[in-house]
């Protein structure tokens, strides 16, 4: 899929690198509590469960329920002008409904969207650095 | 139970503002002091006066410290500069109250100056946006502005609650009609249901008429003691109660359903202070910067139970004349959008018993709230709000 440069990028910092890096290498990592197992996202320094600090990077299995979208139709970036209207989906990863990840949809329309449905995660390169990801409903 | 100590114990004593407009063709600074040097007046000071000074932002005004010297106050006791918008306008009012309950200043100024339509817009129109911190996770995929935030937890709602765009759409078509009885209101054209669905699609299933303004404007506000409020020219409009509450990121231990906002957990303690039940509100300045995000408060704030926010936004009870009369101004969805602070004005005005054709009979008590707090998916700002006695 062709990629627009002017499409904004993450800046990847100290605590979401190694998800960045992950992506890049197309594995989908999420921290894990070091004490109580639980899994968390967005990268944080520290467990919110049980105020442990620091988290185990742990590959998960790309699959998860969609929570909510939105198509949107009105240009916000000059970035998304080829991609309008585009859906932005939240999805709850399927290890932890905890873990509340947003993309766009790839492989599907909105209108095959429904509440609750099986997406899995789609990775895509975005730029040399930069691999996103997205969702896609899962078929199987 | 004893009395909280800080209900009733301070006093709105002076409003100012400034034309609301699309473009107000003048800086944040000087739209900032023509609504305190109004507020000033009304409130029947001097600038020798005030002694706090209190506002908000977004990265999109003047600091305190520029617009205090520019008014010529010479000390300042006390200041904030509050990072936010919706989350951060009616907080600025509470904190000016413990301010002065406090001892710690005498008579703060607040205000809010924006030029949200010509200069700096919500949805990031002209700039790019940010890509570090949390945004990086959201930035990339598009998620740029906060009502496509907003429409992921109107969905939610719509899906579980069987919520409908009728609903949505009778509260932009009743405050509309609020507004056409407001010389101030920007968008003073009534409008129907149909209207409302003919209107352009923006971040789906909210629709144009689903959004807030965005606009040009100042407003500004005299907080004192309740006792120095009886010396005042006006009459005085008590803070019987504020109230804060939690946001909502991708991260929460203990809140993770968009379909319910922070203020479910303000509402408590906001209602408890003030000493006053739902049942006891005349009129409700409710912030209203997407249809949805007053649905969602009806329910959190107590005024029907979870779930039942579209069929009672959608009854009338909203409507002067109607149960809970809200938004007799227009809202940010037709009078203007000054991020809550003309809310508190609409409010003020009911108190004083001033407002005119939009005046709600014998209105005693008033409810004004800030940004809901989550409502939506990555939509971190924190809640805030109000009660007003006269
Ligand atoms: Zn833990």
């Amino acid at each position: 899929m062709a990629t627009n440069v002017s499409r904004p990028l993450p800046l990847p910092d100290i605590d979401s690198r190694p998800f960045w890096q992950g992506a890049k290498d197309g594995k989908l990592l999420i921290q894990r509590c070091p004490s109580c197992r639980s899994f968390r996202w967005p990268p944080r320094d520290f467990c919110n469960v049980c105020y442990t600090p620091g988290g185990d990077w742990t590959q998960v299995s790309g699959q998860g329920v969609l929570l909510s979208w939105t198509v949107q139709h009105h240009l916000l970036h000059p970035g998304f002008a080829d991609e309008v209207p585009y859906v932005v989906l939240a999805v709850a990863l399927d290890e932890d409904r905890r873990c509340q990840l947003l993309g766009n949809l790839r492989r599907a329309t909105a209108e095959e969207l429904q509440a609750g449905m099986a997406m899995e995660a789609v990775f895509e390169e975005a730029s040399p650095e930069i691999t996103l990801v997205h969702w896609r409903p899962r078929r199987d | 139970m004893p009395s909280h100590p800080l209900r009733d114990r301070t006093a709105i004593v002076g409003v100012g503002y400034t034309e609301f407009s699309k473009n107000s063709g003048k800086t944040t600074l000087g739209l900032a002091l023509e609504a305190c040097y109004k507020a000033i007046g009304d409130a029947g000071l001097e600038v020798t006066d005030i002694d706090g000074v209190a506002t908000y932002a977004v990265g999109d005004s003047t600091l305190s410290y520029v617009v205090a010297d520019a008014l010529g106050i010479e000390d300042t006791a006390y200041f904030l500069d509050h990072l936010g918008g919706g989350s951060a306008s009616q907080s600025t009012i509470a904190a000016a109250a413990m301010a002065v309950h406090s001892g710690v200043a005498t008579n703060v100024l607040c205000y809010r100056a924006l030029n949200s339509r010509s200069g700096f817009r919500m949805g990031g129109t002209g700039r790019e946006p940010r890509t570090a911190g949390d945004a990086q996770y959201q930035s990339p995929y598009g998620h740029l502005a906060p009502g496509q935030a907003v429409a992921m937890g109107a969905r939610m709602h719509m899906e579980r609650y069987g919520t409908t765009k009728d609903q949505l759409g009778a509260v932009a078509v009743t405050f509309r009609q609020h507004a056409s009885m407001n010389e101030r209101a920007l968008m003073r054209t009534p409008i129907t249901l149909d209207d409302y669905h003919a209107s352009r699609m923006i971040s789906d299933p909210l629709r144009l008429l689903d959004f807030c303004l965005e606009s040009d404007g100042a407003c500004a506000f005299i907080v004192t003691s309740a006792e120095r409020a009886r010396d005042l020219p006006q009459p005085p409009v008590y803070l019987s109660g504020v109230g804060y509450g939690p946001g909502r990121t991708l991260y929460s231990k203990a809140w993770m359903d968009p379909t319910e906002s922070g203020a479910r957990f303000m509402a408590p303690r906001l209602f408890g202070m003030a000493g006053v039940t739902p049942a006891d509100i005349d009129v409700a300045c409710i912030y209203d910067a997407f249809t949805y995000m007053v649905v969602v408060q009806m329910e959190d704030l107590g005024f029907c139970s979870k779930g039942e926010g579209g069929p009672f936004v959608a009854s009338g009870a909203l409507a002067l004349g109607g149960s809970l009369p809200t938004n007799p101004h227009g809202g940010h969805l037709s009078e203007a959008y000054i991020h809550g602070y003309n809310h508190v004005l609409a409010a003020v005005e009911q108190l004083r018993g001033r407002a005119g054709p939009r005046q709600v009979e014998g209105a005693e008590v008033a409810l004004v709230t800030g940004a809901p707090g989550g409502a939506g998916i990555a939509l971190p700002p924190q809640c805030n709000g109000l009660v007003l006695r006269r």
